[in-house]
């Protein structure tokens, strides 16, 4: 194994995939993920997709506030806004899901924007406030305009169909979220090798100096702001047609906050640690019911505190994260792999 | 640095190994019965007394040796009134436990649970009476207690039949939550314009949130229309607000609660607020221990739940469930799935449930048991609720 | 007097007593963001805390009320001095949407435990004050509504006092300015910031605890760590002043949209329109009333 990587042309320094150590690993996690609902049960697909569906909102948020630099707690506003796009445009309108889905991520992006229009004056702590204020309004409008949306009673949302193969159970569903999972990841990290990626970053890192260089950071804010959302709108109406069914309840700021978590235990700015964080933040509160249930019959009274406990364990872990590792998973595994890559010259 | 990293590794690997593995260590040959209840939420005031009424027949059906010898093992998972978690929670009822009946609490998650319930054959017993659970026909959902909106119409007959001054009708308002079940029964209401149809003028009608810390302006506004009663569906919660802040505003109003107002730790709250306070009380209270029924429960909780020293109107709820469930176990002989169950139950005809609640009668059209209920008003020193009419029938 | 007057001045002296509450919590509020630039998401739950110790202190261990009240104070001391200590110290000069995910967890693993501790059932206090209506020029307003605002009215104006005339007040308003200068002049910024915590929690338990002799204490008490923010944003961030004024102003504005617009709207404007207010604020003018304007410098 190299001891390091030495580039000396461009071409090689931007590239995803850098060795070939890197691309058959790739290779072999590929696979398993293709074959995994073959040897799995249901219920861990079900958890699976749930995961895939918030990489999708999750990248969006990251790029949004790991790689712009925009605080944005109103994230599950805009989840809303693609889900319940999606369904009215499926129930109401009768479009098929394949025409639902886009429309409601470019709608989302659109409402997305608008609430990126305060970013022009304000930043930091006031944006915060601002995306948080956006998160209560949104979720009035969707409990109010019960004519559009069903109020609070919900909608229900029709299964995707494709030359009638419906897709309606969760292994079915499986591999459609595994490609959405998959164009999200790739997208998001290319999105980064590109001009826009790049004044993106520029924006977080120091905003008036790229303003100098000739970044139009308006125009750029808004266009992360819209990005963003589509990611979200794209995620919400992936959650709604998988679930059959939606309520404002889905999308209240615990949401948000949930997919805050996501990106900062993962990893603020990596691509690679939101898949990880969101991973992580499914996969406990799961492993606590389960935990919940088989210990029912010693602790009988432990159903009352199991959500309780959940809320600790998830802010606990919260707190330790930032305390001890404020770069999140990412960095964990980054540490992992350099010293499993340098051994046994590690150095620590 | 690197052993630490590495042992958390190892040791998620580990519980993920567990997670995907570990599964099925449950005895063979018991009965399945799952619960999607609320014991956390905004809503467990009341929901963990029904909660516990299931939980504690079931165990009482074991403690006497179960149906013809086989055990009920009864899942119950805390939902805390959040639709996506009642979602995750049916799935992994069904997919991993194998349930064949379930016991519900919410309005809404109830309610978008049917399609659910239908497609998987899976009887559910909402602990929500609000009637579009059972109206329109649906055929896995059962509901033992009159709905909300009959209810409500019985209590405006009762308003209607108390004298008020010549020349005008009886002035109603609606105080609801913004919740589900505040909401659906008030829709059905208004669509089906009972308050006209019944000859009283609805001068209001206000939201209260179900989290509200405060109802002044709520009140103030409530105050303005002059209502002679307030038909208040809210749980006791934001109902404690409402009718404090009711007092503090001095809305002098005649308050008819629905059926989950019938709580003593409401009472407690509310304290002298609560004089006058009229509620539906579609079965007997856990204090009226005449009832042959309501004695069994004191009976079992006295042997095995010694410190229990009340029994809610809800863990009624919750027991009588249990009574249901297990007869039509009994009756479905050795069809013991979710569609034996579901045949079972509907040959109930009027029921007995030792005296708690009028006979329930189930058909293959018509899974509501019973559309009768009792006027009771609260008496704040005693803490308790008497009752101050028979047994009241409304008609569908 | 004329009914709409009526209804409108009630609203408004209704708003007046909410207001004093917000104003108090918002306090609190600001000074921690003040002295270390922290939002603190955790504001609500600081509330729900005093509420809890004192009701516990006064039905579990019999203790009158005077004293509870004190022993509160001193339990929130030290809650927030430890919190300071163990979580937030290790914070100072991470990225800032650490800090603030840091407060967003910190609420959620109170009200857990909270929740552990207290379950979920709605508590009383025993009863101090009585909930009739006193009439005064034809309005109504209920002894407990009377006497909770001219506390809280009290208890804002003694801690505005102590920020503007103790020695401990100044040093803070130093650190808040600019930390060097504050250090250069003998200040102990770590002190300031226990410190800082500290009365933000004791005052967040002052309101707390008048909430929830007003209604009754739950966890749904937590929500008034976000109501705090349209209170903030208005006033202004960082000013004292801002956040007792947007406190009032948002009691009162609470409860006319309530009263006015509910009924067009069917209901739920009471609680939205605090937020609509917000985005509005922010876009004409974000600093608040009284907030200070930011220059930054590259």
């Amino acid at each position: 194994m190299p001891c390091g990587l030495f580039h000396t042309i461009y071409k090689t320094d931007e590239r995803i995939f850098k060795t070939i150590w890197v691309k058959s690993w790739l290779v072999a996690f590929a696979l398993f993920l293709i074959l995994l609902p073959l040897f799995v049960r249901d219920y861990i697909l079900y958890v699976t997709n749930m995961i895939f569906i918030f990489v999708v909102g999750a990248i969006g948020l990251n790029i949004l506030t790991g790689f712009t630099g925009q605080i944005s707690i109103g994230h599950g506003a805009f989840v809303a806004v693609g889900a319940y796009t999606s369904a009215i445009l499926t129930t109401k309108f009768g479009l098929p899901f394949w025409v639902a889905l886009p429309i409601a991520g470019f709608f989302a992006a659109f409402i997305g924007m608008i609430f990126g229009i305060p970013s022009l004056r304000i930043k930091g702590l006031y944006l915060a406030i601002a995306t948080l204020a956006a998160q209560f309004i949104i979720e009035y409008t969707i409990v109010h305009w019960e004519r559009l949306t069903n109020g609070i009673t919900g909608m229900s949302v029709p299964s995707p169909t494709l030359f009638g193969f419906v897709f309606d159970n969760d292994r079915k569903f499986y591999y459609l979220l595994l490609i959405f999972a998959v164009m999200a990841v790739a997208s998001g990290r290319n999105l980064f090798r590109t001009r826009v990626g790049r004044a993106f970053i520029a924006i977080r890192d120091r905003d008036i100096s790229a303003e100098l260089i000739g970044v139009n950071i308006f125009k750029y804010k808004l266009l992360a702001f819209g990005i963003s959302s589509f990611y979200a709108g794209v995620a919400g109406s992936l959650w709604g047609h998988y679930t059959n069914v939606i309520t404002p309840e889905h999308f209240t700021i615990v949401l948000s906050i949930d997919y805050l978590a996501m990106i900062i235990v993962g990893g603020l700015g990596s691509i690679l640690g939101t898949v990880f964080g969101v991973a992580f933040i499914i996969i406990v509160p799961e492993l606590l019911t389960t935990a919940g249930i088989l210990l029912k019959s010693t602790f009988g009274e432990i159903t009352t505190l199991i959500s309780a406990i959940k809320g600790l364990v998830f802010g606990v872990t919260i707190i330790l994260f930032l305390v001890f590792e404020p770069d999140g998973l990412s960095e964990i595994w980054r540490r992992t792999r350099d010293y499993w890559k340098l051994w046994p010259f590690s150095y620590r | 640095m690197e052993r630490r990293n590495l042992l958390l590794v190892l040791g998620m690997a580990a519980l993920v190994f567990v997670f995907l593995n570990g599964s099925s260590a449950y005895a063979k040959e018991t009965i399945k019965i799952g619960g999607i209840v609320d014991l956390t939420g905004p809503t467990n005031d009341i929901g963990v007394p029904y909660a516990e009424g299931a939980a504690d027949y079931f165990d009482k059906i074991n403690k006497e040796g179960g149906i013809k010898g086989r055990l009920i093992e009864y899942f119950p998972i805390d939902y805390a009134y959040k639709l996506p978690q009642a979602m995750a929670a049916y799935k992994r009822l069904v997919t991993e436990h194998n349930i064949i009946a379930l016991i519900g609490w919410g309005t809404g998650d109830c309610k978008a649970r049917i399609p659910l319930i239908n497609k998987d054959k899976v009887p559910q017993f909402p602990a929500s009476f609000a009637l579009d659970q059972t109206e329109p026909y649906t055929s896995y959902n059962f509901a033992h207690m009159i709905s909300y909106e009959h209810q409500i119409i019985g209590m405006i007959q009762y308003a209607k039949s108390k004298p008020v001054e010549k020349g005008r009708k009886v002035r109603i308002a609606y105080v609801y939550s913004d919740a589900e079940y505040g909401r659906a029964p008030i829709r059905v209401l208004k669509e089906r314009n009972i308050a006209e149809k019944m000859g009283v003028e609805l001068v209001d009608e206000q939201i209260i949130s179900q989290a509200a810390t405060e109802a002044v302006s709520q009140a103030l506004t409530l105050k303005k229309a002059k209502p002679d009663y307030a038909i208040v569906v809210l749980t006791p919660k934001p109902a404690s607000v409402f009718i404090k802040d009711a007092k503090k505003v001095g809305l002098e109003t005649t308050i008819l609660g629905f059926s989950f107002l019938g709580d003593y730790s409401l009472l407690k709250l509310l304290g002298d607020a609560g004089k006058g306070l009229i509620v539906a009380a579609p079965c007997s209270y856990g204090h009226e221990m005449d009832v042959p029924g309501i004695k069994k429960i004191w009976d079992y909780n006295k042997k095995y739940r010694p410190e229990r020293k009340v029994i809610d109107l809800q863990y009624v709820y919750g027991w009588l469930y249990g009574m249901m469930i297990e007869e039509g176990l009994k009756r479905a002989g050795d069809k013991l799935t979710g569609e034996g169950l579901k045949d079972a139950l509907e040959t109930f005809r009027n029921f007995e449930t030792d005296g708690i609640s009028r006979p329930l009668t189930f058909t293959s059209t018509d899974h509501r048991g019973s559309y009768e209920f009792k006027l009771s008003i609260a008496n704040p020193e005693k803490g308790t609720f008497e009752s101050i009419s028979d047994w009241i029938k409304v008609e569908k | 007097m004329s009914e709409n007057i009526a209804f409108l001045a009630q609203l408004f002296l209704t708003g007046l007593v909410l207001g004093s509450v917000y104003a108090l919590v918002a306090l609190g509020f600001v000074l921690i963001y003040k002295a270390t630039s922290i939002l603190n998401f955790a504001q609500g739950e600081l509330l729900m805390f005093g509420a809890y110790v004192c009701l516990t202190l006064i039905i579990g261990l019999g203790i009158p009320f005077f004293w509870a009240f004190f022993l509160t104070l001193a339990f929130s001391f030290i809650l927030a001095v430890l919190l300071e200590r163990v979580i937030l110290r290790p914070m100072i000069g991470e990225h800032i949407i650490s800090v603030i995910m840091v407060t967003i967890a910190l609420s959620v693993v109170l009200r857990s435990l909270i929740q552990i501790v207290w379950g979920t059932e709605t508590k009383v206090f025993p009863r101090i004050f009585s909930e009739e209506p006193i009439r005064f020029f034809g309005l109504f307003i209920a002894e407990i509504h009377l006497y909770s605002m001219i506390f809280a009215i009290i208890c804002v104006a003694l801690f505005a006092l102590f920020f503007k005339f103790s020695a401990a007040g100044i040093a803070m308003r130093v650190t808040a300015f600019d930390q060097q200068i504050a250090q250069s002049l003998g200040i102990n910024i770590k002190k300031i910031f226990a410190l800082s915590w500290a009365i933000s929690a004791i005052v967040s338990s002052i309101g707390g605890i008048i909430l929830g002799n007003i209604n009754g204490i739950n966890n749904a008490l937590a929500a008034m760590g976000l109501k705090v923010f349209p209170c903030v944003i208005l006033g202004g961030l960082d000013s004292i002043i801002g956040a007792i004024v947007g406190g009032f102003f948002i009691g009162i504005l609470e409860n006319l949209a309530g009263g006015y617009l509910d009924p067009i709207f069917g209901g739920g404007v009471k609680d939205v329109a605090p937020f609509v207010f917000l985005v509005v604020m922010l876009m004409i003018k974000p600093y608040g009333l009284f907030g200070k304007i930011k220059i930054e410098r590259l």
